[in-house]
């Protein structure tokens, strides 16, 4: 009997205190701030003495003049999943190892899941330019989409309030704003042809083409070239023109036409 | 009785959970609260929390020239520490935030992905730490300063932003600083780099190149990034051996080397990582860089081979 009533006020406890941290993600959302901590305790660490062989100085000498290191780029993804909930459970997984600094739903509701200053893992093997790790200068955003269907406009909407704060608390420029297509040709090819990248650019959002119609294609254009300028990585060089033309021509075929070449030439002027 | 005791404690540890997470996530505190103060002892003691986030003991070089620099150095990395800690993230206004906050596990710090090495253009170390622990004039900092005897002084954490790279572009990328390592070699702008700094350099940006897997390509010069103002390290730099060692690209051999009519170098200087708006600086950069030449940004064809074969590697 005395066993029974000592059960049922330990479930009563229980209740209480999970009563105090309700939420269905509360156990990770208590990872999450035991990894902020620890990474905090990384940051505290000092002196700072990390190569084996260096002579440092006997005195510890720290700057006074630092910051947080921040995105230059914002990489635009869609989930290829059939829901919100589906992509959140996805990004709580340890073992998954993805995650995005924000999902948005379709109905445009926000999920900002990590500090704009922390390092998301969405980018994965990819590269813009020179830049390798895009992880690291970066913010990932994670649009709701099985992928091949349109975006709808609350999504847009909470989109382009979002990126509006992006851009100016971090002074990204017009032309990184771009989609993980854009930087990973070879794997993947999000967000699908239909996001409206004219739309985005027109806000101050990536960047677009003049009127092509009256261009002249210079004798002997290199479209590889251009490619490479605007930020593609052309070592497969179909997987880079079938990158630009999702992103530029919403079309998901192979080649160039003289017609798409203007396009490619004139985009690339942008990025001079 | 035991059931009254333990309702009690119960509420008490809910309660000192919510009083903690209040006071750890409000805005509102002074700018020289410490994580200590923050999170007080008696409170993670009572509710059985793990150990809280306390910093190591400050650095006691109370005999130090640079004490005061470091206690201030200290409290703004607890001042970042707090910025990283905010939670729940509600940020932006007028946008639809979900009502549960959802955090994820999946993360890191943002790591450099390219080093930029300077000059300091002074005659000693001293004057470098001095300007670097000086956070009212030019707010300048590197993550590295090398003496000419090899010893370093690092000063800031690598997962850090430091403030070396002031206006700067390299390809797309226009926040240097925040994707950089910087490291600043004492020289007095124009002398040759001592076989001792050398070194340290070498072991420094191996253990750099290995912890942040940085690509060879990216270790460069601030005056690659900022052409128009910068020219350091200066031309007697040994860029060549640094890219043996796997620290930078070089161009090879050019003898047989058959450039296309219409080779566009400007644009190969582009894809490179120049910043092409003023063409002439860009030309002088890249001339101080592959081939020691501090001569500015004349044109010629010995030029046109190396830059073919230079661009090339960045494909």
């Amino acid at each position: 009997m005395k066993k029974i009533f000592i059960l049922s006020v330990l479930v009563i406890v229980t209740a209480i205190i999970s009563s105090c941290n309700q939420g269905k993600y509360a156990t990770t959302n208590k990872t999450y701030r035991e990894q902020v901590k620890a990474y905090a305790k990384l940051l505290q660490e000092y002196p700072v003495k990390d190569s084996t062989g260096l002579p440092y100085a006997a005195d510890f000498v720290g700057t006074t003049n630092l910051s947080m290191r921040r995105p230059n780029f914002v990489v635009i993804h869609h989930t290829a999943q059939n829901s919100c909930e589906q992509t959140l459970q996805t990004f709580t997984l340890p073992r998954t190892q993805v995650s995005a600094h924000y999902v948005i739903c379709k109905d445009g509701t926000v999920y900002h899941m990590l500090n704009d200053l922390l390092r998301a893992h969405h980018a994965g093997v990819s590269k813009w330019g020179n830049t390798t790790d895009l992880n690291s200068s970066s913010i990932g955003i994670e649009l709701d989409n099985n992928g091949f269907e349109i975006f709808t406009e609350p999504q847009m909407n909470s989109l382009l309030i979002l990126l509006d704060r992006l851009k100016k608390a971090y002074s990204i420029p017009a032309s990184n704003f771009i989609g993980h297509g854009d930087i990973a040709p070879t794997r993947k090819n999000d967000p699908n042809w239909r996001f409206n990248w004219k739309l985005l650019s027109e806000k101050g959002f990536g960047n677009w083409f003049d009127d092509p119609s009256n261009a002249t294609l210079p004798v002997g254009f290199n479209h590889l070239q251009a490619l490479r300028i605007v930020g593609f990585d052309t070592k497969d060089t179909n997987a880079a023109i079938v990158g630009f033309k999702r992103h530029w021509l919403q079309d998901t075929t192979r080649g160039l036409n003289p017609e798409q070449l203007k396009v490619l030439y004139q985009l690339s002027k942008k990025y001079q | 009785m035991i059931l009254r005791a333990t309702i009690s404690k119960t509420l008490t540890i809910c309660s000192l959970l919510v009083l903690f997470a209040a006071k750890s996530f409000s805005n509102g505190l002074p700018s020289d609260t410490t994580i200590k103060d923050v999170v007080p002892n008696n409170l993670i003691a009572s509710a059985d929390v793990p150990d809280p986030v306390i910093p190591e003991p400050k650095p006691s070089h109370t005999n130090s020239r640079f004490a005061r620099a470091n206690a201030l150095y200290a409290n703004m990395i607890d001042s970042l520490v707090r910025v990283i800690r905010q939670y729940p993230l509600v940020d932006s206004a007028g946008l639809r935030y979900a009502s549960e906050w959802v955090g994820t596990p999946n993360m890191g710090m943002r790591r450099p992905n390219y080093v930029i090495i300077h000059h300091t253009a002074t005659k000693h170390c001293n004057e470098a730490l001095n300007e670097f622990t000086n956070n009212g004039s030019r707010e300048a900092s590197a993550h590295y300063v090398i003496d000419k005897d090899g010893t370093v002084y690092h000063m800031l954490s690598d997962l850090l932003r430091s403030h070396h790279a002031g206006d700067s572009k390299w390809g797309n990328t226009t926040d240097l600083n925040s994707s950089s390592i910087g490291i600043e070699l004492v020289n007095n702008g124009y002398e040759t780099f001592s076989a001792d700094q050398m070194n340290s350099l070498t072991i420094l940006l191996g253990r750099l190149k290995n912890t942040y897997r940085i690509p060879d390509a990216n270790f460069i010069g601030h005056g690659d990034i900022a052409p128009t103002r910068k020219a350091d390290p200066n031309h007697r730099f040994p860029w060549r051996d640094l890219s043996e060692k796997g620290f930078g690209l070089w161009w090879d051999d050019t003898t047989n080397v058959q450039v296309p009519d219409n080779f566009d170098y400007l644009m190969a200087l582009r894809i490179i990582g120049y910043d092409i708006s003023s063409p002439v600086s860009a030309m002088a950069a890249f001339k101080r860089h592959f081939l020691g030449d501090n001569s500015g940004g004349a044109m010629n064809a010995a030029l046109r081979r190396i830059i073919y074969v230079l661009y090339r590697k960045y494909q």
